[in-house]
Formats: structure tokens, sequence, C-alpha cells
């Protein structure tokens, strides 16, 4: 929303105020928040000034909350009504609020006015297993100095593997035919090559069977239409399977994101990686040996029964595979809501519940702008303290596995990565496809904890039992709500940066 | 996509565009032939040209690369991209096992256009927010037409369907290209109604809208689409807000201050039950 917007929305309800809907009581403003956590953030702000109701109880899930007939009571006296998001609060709490909520009363979505105050937005994944890096093949430069025209072939050869499992890279045709280029499971030779015209560029599979660290060697040829074969370049290029890739030993750059060309660049004489992992927008080159290739655990998946994909290895295996596609990752225009997580993001909420309660209640304008001034300031503290805190982490060890997909936010703005989680939303029930993955996960990561949050620990038992199989501690993350040991948004989150550093920190 | 979601999808469309101006259209073709295009690498995608945003098609065949008006091309899927639909369920959705379709296709090969989409033009890629709505109006022509990529082990993840309801939406990253199998299933002349929007950093609304012409098996593309009016499309030797808008109205007003209003209460209804559907797929 365009800030101008905003505020003419915003003036107009002045308006309305000044024409004798004045808030009730004695200056003081009645606000419902959808939770606990909102309803914290408006008291910092209103103080005194403003009565504060959350509709979810203490402990409560929004996820799953559904109102009484006395919350409607509650909306209905309000002067102004704060949300988060579509996506974050149960239907029925969205659909009591703006039912029952005075029409003069603003009405606020945080989350999505948000972004207009400076707030880092993540758009919500819908298939983790696209949120990987997409790694495909490409041939570079003209090569007019070695000859090479429209008609030349460029042969990219497997000549070694290292690593513990077997490798293949194949490409699967529209109507699912797969084409295997290399296939390390029958040994690599000359058949294990794959033939690229000038300029080329396609997406391939690459299919892992075991999880660690694999080096992959492939050596390109020129072939024009003389028919000599010429060697252009050799490189090795390193792939951390399932395991952290801040273990490869080297001075490596860790390709985790993004688009990857395998490239093969005919003017330099050099094989490369073509990337825009660490510079979005922007590829750039980097030397195949400064690489590891990142293959996460959210890349695993099972060899199907179609006997066409039996070079992949028994059905029912599990592999690891970043694939030739990765769109749809993302639900088309949805965010993830959980944007508290990011301090940040906090803070734009404050000025928007300061913006907001100043324009509802102009008279106590001075208050709501030195306690949220005050409060921004606490809530800068809090950020740099929780940044420190998790950079004592060691990188490795920086994984994060939850209930639910609730820490997105954290995980980017703070170094984490997240590992896994049992089901996307706490709603769901997993499935044993899910459960077997989420175990592999944490085997393969050898993940010395995993993270419940307190209002989820009714439907836990999936990560309970995961976490006393495989002997490892259960701690405790706030994510959409509080417990009896932290009431206010600031002691959650030290709550949490503390829980992080204790449960990973130190050494295996 | 199921079904259900498509509608769903196309229901919240509507919605969200009730309110909100249309694009300009309808300027006559010129006379004068269109670029052929029929094998080799080109993308669809926006740019800002002299202030209006227009969805145009780089044209990677020539050197250097040369951006044209969705007017001044035909795609031709010739007779050799032809290839039979396998006896897997998951393909039914383009046809009985065995009967013919023609396949421009996701991945390069030397006999085919390979024609993919793209928001990394640099007046578009760090200009705009998070991502671009590609919606398709509509598509005439003698069969269905599908677009549609291969997920893991080949399961198609369809992006349009002509089988299905219009409007159909599809949302484009800022700053990605990508590539997809677009699917007809009889010979003859198609047009795919397009329009490309998105919001700009600044807040302001750039839409572009054109018809994709596209020729399927034998005959002279160039015969099919005879240089006429056509509705959708637009000219670029017309002026320049001819083709895109580049207004300056609200991008997500509507997500605030229209509060109690029957269209934020229609989108509430319909985003939750997306919602709702997609908790419950696998």
């Amino acid at each position: 929303m365009k800030p101008g917007r905003v505020i003419a929305a915003l003036t107009v309800l002045a308006a309305l105020a000044g024409c004798g809907a004045a808030p009730t009581g004695d200056g003081v403003v009645r606000v419902v928040a959808t939770t606990e956590i909102l309803a914290d953030l408006v008291r910092a702000v209103g103080g005194d000034r403003v009565t504060v109701d959350s509709v979810v109880p203490p402990g409560g899930d929004p996820h799953s909350y559904e109102p009484t007939p006395s919350d409607a009571k509650t909306i209905a006296k309000a002067d102004v009504t704060f949300t988060n998001h579509l996506l974050l609060e149960e239907h029925a709490l969205i659909k009591a609020i703006d039912a029952n909520a005075p029409k003069d009363a603003p009405n606020v979505s945080l989350a999505e006015s948000a972004e207009a105050y400076g707030a880092q937005v993540i758009p919500l994944v819908e298939n983790i297993a696209l949120d990987v890096p997409w790694v495909g093949l490409a041939v570079r430069g003209s090569g007019a100095a070695r000859g090479a025209t429209r008609a030349s072939e460029i042969r990219l050869t497997a000549t070694r593997l290292d690593g513990p499992g077997q490798l293949a890279v194949y490409l699967t045709h529209a109507l699912g035919q797969p084409e295997v280029y290399v296939d390390s499971a029958d040994g690599l030779s000359t058949a294990d090559t794959t033939l690229l015209p000038p300029d080329a560029h396609t997406h391939v599979n690459w299919a892992f069977s075991k999880p660690g660290v694999y080096r992959l060697t492939l050596s390109a040829t020129l072939s024009n239409l003389d028919g000599a074969a010429q060697p252009v370049a050799t490189g090795t290029f390193a792939f951390a399977v399932g395991v952290d890739a801040h273990t490869v030993a080297g001075p490596a750059t860790v390709l985790d994101r993004g688009h990857t060309d395998v490239a093969v660049d005919l003017d330099r004489g050099e094989l490369y990686a073509w990337t825009d992992a660490a510079t979005p927008g922007t590829q750039r080159a980097v030397p195949a040996a400064d690489v590891v290739i990142d293959v996460p655990n959210r890349a695993l998946d099972t060899v199907p029964a179609d006997p066409r994909f039996a070079f992949l290895g028994p059905a029912g295996q599990s592999i690891h595979q970043l694939p030739q596609a990765v769109l749809g990752k993302h639900v088309h225009g949805e965010i993830d809501p959980h944007l508290w997580q990011n301090v940040a993001n906090a803070k734009a909420y404050v000025q928007i519940i300061r913006d907001t309660l100043v324009t509802r209640d102009p008279a106590g304008r001075d208050g709501y702008r030195r306690r949220s001034t005050d409060y921004l300031a606490e809530l800068d503290r809090l950020d740099h303290d929780v940044r420190a805190r998790i950079a004592g982490i060691p990188a490795d060890r920086r994984q994060l596995v939850t209930t639910h997909d609730g820490f997105g936010y954290l995980a980017k703005a703070y170094g984490l990565t997240v590992a896994g989680f049992v089901v996307p939303n706490p709603a769901q029930e997993p499935s044993a496809a899910q459960v077997r993955k989420l175990t592999e996960t944490i085997t393969n990561l050898r993940v010395p904890a995993v993270f419940m949050e307190p209002n989820l620990s009714k439907r836990a038992s999936v990560l309970t039992q995961i976490a006393k199989d495989q002997g490892i501690r259960i701690c405790k993350l706030y994510g959409d709500s509080f417990d009896e040991q932290a009431r206010h948004y600031v002691t959650m989150m030290r709550h949490n940066a503390d829980e992080l550093a204790s449960c990973l920190g130190g050494t295996r | 996509m199921t079904a259900a979601r498509a509608v769903l999808r196309t229901v919240a469309v509507l919605s969200l565009l009730a309110g909100t101006s249309g694009p300009a259209v309808a300027a006559p073709t010129p006379a004068g032939g269109a670029v052929i295009l029929a094998a080799g690498h080109a993308d669809l995608g926006p740019r800002l040209v002299d202030g209006a945003w227009r969805i145009q098609v780089r044209d990677d065949t020539v050197r250097p690369p040369a951006w044209r008006g969705l007017d001044e091309i035909v795609v031709h899927a010739a007779d050799a991209t032809r290839a039979q639909v396998p006896a897997t369920a998951e393909f039914a959705f383009l046809g009985t096992a065995g009967s013919d379709v023609w396949i421009l296709p996701q991945v390069q090969r030397p006999d085919a256009v390979w024609l993919g989409w793209s928001t990394q033009d640099p007046t578009v890629a760090t200009t705009i927010q998070r991502e671009m709505t590609w919606r398709v109006h509509q598509v005439t022509g003698p069969g269905r037409f599908a677009l549609f990529l291969n997920g893991n082990f080949g399961a198609p993840q369809v992006v349009f369907d002509s089988g299905k309801p219009m409007p159909q939406d599809s949302g484009v990253e800022a700053d990605t290209h990508v590539h997809g199998n677009w699917v007809f299933t009889a010979p003859g002349a198609y047009r795919i109604d397009v329009e490309m929007t998105a919001a700009s950093k600044a807040g302001e609304r750039l839409s572009g809208r054109g018809t994709l012409r596209v020729h399927v098996g034998p005959g002279d593309p160039a015969a099919v689409f005879p240089p006429a009016p056509s509705p959708a499309t637009n000219a670029s030797t017309g002026p320049a807000t001819a083709e895109g808008t580049h207004s300056s109205g609200p991008d997500r007003a509507w997500l605030w201050p229209a509060i109690g209003s029957g269209v934020l209460l229609a989108l509430l209804t319909v985003w939750i039950v997306r919602r709702r559907i997609r908790r419950s797929e696998p």
C-alpha cells in the first residue's frame, strides 16, 4: 500500500473522530488485537492510555483459535483493532473482527501494512522441496578464437566422482521421459557425456544416492566442423549433500540458493560456476575449485516405482535431488505471516501501531510518540543482542528443526538455516513420508536439538518421538504465543536467542 | 494446480480487479510481415518502453538480441514438434493416450522454439516488488493450449490450461527466467491474450497486455495471421500508452481502508478457502 493512501485513510478516520465519535472513557482507547504478541506491542506504545484485549487467550494458538460470543462483545466495543495476517489467524477470528468491529474503528492488518514501513517480507513457500539451488549447464563465450561456430559441439564429460554414493545427472523431457547424461552407478566413461551447442543453457536434475560430500570432476572439449576435438577445460565441483556445506574444507563459496550454471567458458578456457547465489540479480563466475553446491535435506525425495527411473536405484529408496525446475515453490501473492520473528519487522509494526493510535486519539499523540521512541530503541538493543547471541553458535550448527514452518524470518534475519519442520501449518497432520524425511534430516545434519513451541506441545508427539529416538534435546522456542514464563515480546525473543545458543552452541 | 484451485484463483482475480481500471486496448496492427520464429531461444516478458510497460518478446535468434512487440512476431510450432500423449494418468489432461500434441519444450532442442518467460529486463528486474502476476485472459484456437513445467520425475505442474475457466494467473518472481512446455492439441492458429502486472517499488501499478500468436503445424504462419486488426493486440507504433498502462493507482489499497466492503469480504472468503485446500493437499 502506498503510504499516501494510508495517511489519507487515517485522515478520514481522524475527521470522524473529531466529529464526536471520540474514544470511549476518560481518554482511554480500547484496542482489540488478535494475538498476545500484537497486544503486547500495542501496550508498549499505548501505555496507560489504552486498554488492550487479546482475542486469542494466553497460550492459545492463533492458527486454530475459534472466537466465542464474549469475544464478539469485546470486539464490538473496540476503538481500534489489529490483526496480523489472513494466513496466521483462524478464519473465524478474522471474521469475528470484521463482522463485529465498529465501522469507524480502524481495522489494521499489520503484516500487510508493514512493507510500506520498511518490513522485509518473505513470500510463502508452498513446496519446500523446490526451495533449493537451481543448477543447470551452460556454454559461455563465442569460442571464436578456437574456431567455434554455430555448428560446433561441446562435450561435457564426467571423468571422476568421489563421494559416499552415486550421482545421476539427467533431464526429464516434456512428456516424462528421462534422458540420462551422467550415471556413476555403472562407472564413469565417455558415455557420461552431455553434448551441448554453443550458447547452450539447460536445466537438469542432480540426484545423489547417499548423503555426504561429493566431488565431481568434469572435462570439456570442443569439436568444430573439421572434426578434431580440442580440450577446453577441466574442473572439480563439490556438492554438500544433506550435510552442512560449511563443513566442506577449502576456501569455499557456498551456493545454497538462486540459479547456478555449471558453465564451460570457451573464451576463457575455464569450467566455473556461473551463479547469482551471492548476488541476486547479477550472475558472476566462481572458479570450480572454490564452489560448494548445497543439496539440502529439503531436496530429499523417493525413487518412484516407474521403471524408467530405475537408474536412480530401487523404488522407495531415498535420494537427494536438485530438480530441473523450481517454479512453484512460492504461493502466488501470499506472504509468510510470522514477520515479528525478525525484530526489524516488529519495529515496523510498532510504527504502524503508533500512527494508528495517534490518528484515532490525537490528544494522546505526545505519549504515543514518546513511548514508541523508547520502545523502538529497546527493540534496536534487542535486535543487536539476538544477532550477537546467534552469531556465537558455530555456523554448521545453526540448524533449526521445529514443529511448524514459523521461523523463516528468524532464520533469514539472524543467519540460521531452516533444516526442517514436521508440517508447514500446525493444523496439518504429518504423512509417513514427512516423518521419514525429517528423521533423515536430523540424522544427516547431526542436529543437536529440536525446538518445540509451547502452544503446540500437545501436537508435538511426532517431534518428541523423533528426538527421543535420536537421543537429542528438545528445546523451547516461542512462535505465535506467550506462556507463563514469557509475557512480553522482548522476553520471548531474548529467550529464543538464549535457547538457540544453549541448545545448538558448543561442540558436538 | 487442482481444478478447484484454478477456479478459486480466478474468482480472486475477478474480485481484485473490481474498481481498478483495465489496460488500454485496441490499436490496429500495422500492415507488413511479422517475424516468424520457428527455432531458437526467445523469452516473453515485460519491459519499460518509452515510459510504458509492454509485453515483448526478446528474440535471441539474432545478434544482438532484438525485442519485438507481440504484433511483430508469430511463434511457429512446426510439425517437427509433434509428439503423442503418453498413456499415463498424469498427462491425461493433454487428451487421450496416443493423440497428437505439438510441444515447444521446456528444454532446448534445435528444431523448436525455446520459449521462456522472464522478468530480467533491466527496466524490470530490480524495479518491481517481489513478484509479477502473469494472467492469461483468453485463448482462441482450434485446440487446447496448456503450459506446464516438469516437476520431479517428470510430473507435470500446470501453469495455464485453456480447458479450464479463464482468466488464470501465475506468479513470476522478480528477476527470474523460466522455461516451460507450451502444448497445443490441434494444428492451426492460436491467440493467447496475456497480461503482466506488477507493483513498482514506489507502489505504482504497472501493467501491459497483448496477444501472443502461435501457429501450430503445417502451413504458412504469415498467411494464417494476416495483418488485420486484432482485438487485444496493441501496436508498438501507436501512442506510448496504447499497450502499457503506467498508472499511479494504489497497489494494495484495498487491503486496509476498504474494510467492510464487499470486495474484501469476498477476498477473505476466497483466500481462506484456498488456504484450506492447500492445507489438505499432500
